[in-house]
């Protein structure tokens, strides 16, 4: 009894250390091992796309990102990071949408940003937002990414395009950025 | 700002944006319900996709029934033999005398079939007989690339010996021609004094010999 008891805490202590729920998802499919994931990494997930889409777009997104995990679990590798995959389907449903809604790559998706910030009252960060929305969906997918804390490898696998695409994707947002930001702001 | 005044790629400024973002993200409320909704969402799927496997099972194995009864059908798996009269040995028929036991639907299916059996002789019978005659009248023909005699078939000094009938005349005919070996071939087949049909080529040699219909040469 001892013996087991102290296996199974052995056993939590392991998992809990490795945080790995996905490995633990995709073996069991046992969607207890979902919720712990969801908690961890919906709000950031969705506070990145409140970044790109709309508030009702990106709660949607984040619903079927989850419903897809569940759909490709199988297609999850252990040495790739949880946040990373999270991203790539969640980037690759909202290109779907916004192509839905023919506003991929269109500059409709700057209004949505903008006008649906209204819980902001930091000037400093409205601004930074309304200049970010000003910049081009892909130049601000590449910085917001980089934001995340995401190197140029990754990046460039959840955009899927080059790392050169990536970093002068980058340049330019950095270069837009810093012309649209007044300078006490930025 | 100036445009000459950008610096793409100053850390320190990258560094403000990235504080600035995070703020922003601070800042964004995350609607309180999503993360009830998705549970939820996901609940309802896995129970869905429990619910619908065993009507995929079902429906999976009606379609391979479906495919399989499609498959016996186009393409039967025993081809039917089809009998050949040829083939068929003829026997005598035995007269179906133990019809107490048996009900009457099989006792007049037996009937039937005895009847048939019968015709089936008869109508070979008549066959041959028919195949025989033309045959016959065939080889008799004298322009016939192969032609018949009769003749009676004697043996002297192991010797084979035909008497042709021809015209009621008799010509002896010693096939000394012909090896020995197939003499004694056909000597084993027919009995001596046998009336025969003699097969001969157009150029008047023995080709074969064989039992003839006829009991005599008269």
């Amino acid at each position: 009894m001892i013996i087991s008891n102290g296996l199974k805490l052995w056993l939590n202590a392991t998992v809990s250390k490795s945080k790995d729920w996905m490995n633990l998802y995709t073996h069991s499919g046992d969607s207890k091992y979902l919720e712990p994931l969801i908690q961890q990494f919906n709000p950031i997930l969705f506070k990145y796309l409140r970044h790109q889409i709309s508030e009702q777009d990106a709660a949607d997104i984040c619903q079927k990102t989850w419903l897809k995990i569940i759909e490709k679990r199988h297609l999850y590798k252990e040495q790739t990071q949880f946040k990373a995959w999270l991203f790539n389907i969640a980037r690759n449903l909202m290109i779907d949408e916004l192509r839905r809604q023919k506003k991929y790559l269109d500059c409709d998706t700057t209004e949505i940003s903008i006008t649906t910030h209204h819980d902001v009252e930091d000037t400093q960060v409205n601004a930074f937002r309304a200049a970010l929305a000003k910049i081009s969906f892909e130049q601000k997918e590449a910085l917001t990414l980089q934001f995340e804390g995401f190197s140029l490898e990754q990046i460039a696998n959840i955009t899927q395009t080059e790392i050169e695409t990536v970093k002068s994707r980058l340049r330019y947002a950095k270069k837009h950025l810093s012309k649209l930001l007044p300078e006490e702001h930025s | 700002m100036n445009s000459e005044n950008v610096k793409p790629n100053d850390p320190e400024q990258a560094k403000n944006w990235q504080t600035l973002y995070q703020k922003s993200c601070q800042q964004t409320s995350v609607p309180p319900q999503l993360k009830q909704q998705i549970i939820r969402n996901l609940q309802k799927k896995k129970t869905a996709q429990k619910n619908i496997k065993p009507w995929l099972a079902l429906a999976a194995s009606f379609v391979v029934a479906v495919l399989m009864l499609q498959v016996y059908q186009s393409k039967p798996m025993f081809q039917q033999i089809q009998p050949q009269v040829e083939l068929i040995e003829l026997e005598l028929l035995q007269e179906i005398t133990e019809t107490q036991n048996k009900p009457e639907f099989i006792v007049n299916i037996e009937k039937r079939l005895a009847n048939y059996q019968q015709q089936q002789i008869a109508i070979n019978n008549a066959f041959k007989n028919q195949m025989l005659r033309l045959q016959s009248s065939y080889l008799n023909k004298p322009d016939a690339l192969l032609y018949a005699r009769y003749a009676v078939l004697k043996q002297e000094n192991e010797q084979l010996i035909l008497s042709l009938c021809d015209n009621k005349t008799l010509q002896v005919l010693k096939s000394s021609g012909l090896n020995k070996k197939a003499q004694k071939s056909w000597l084993n087949r027919l009995q001596p004094y046998q009336t025969v049909q003699i097969l001969l080529s157009d150029a008047g040699q023995i080709a074969g010999i064989l039992p003839s219909q006829i009991k005599n040469c008269s």
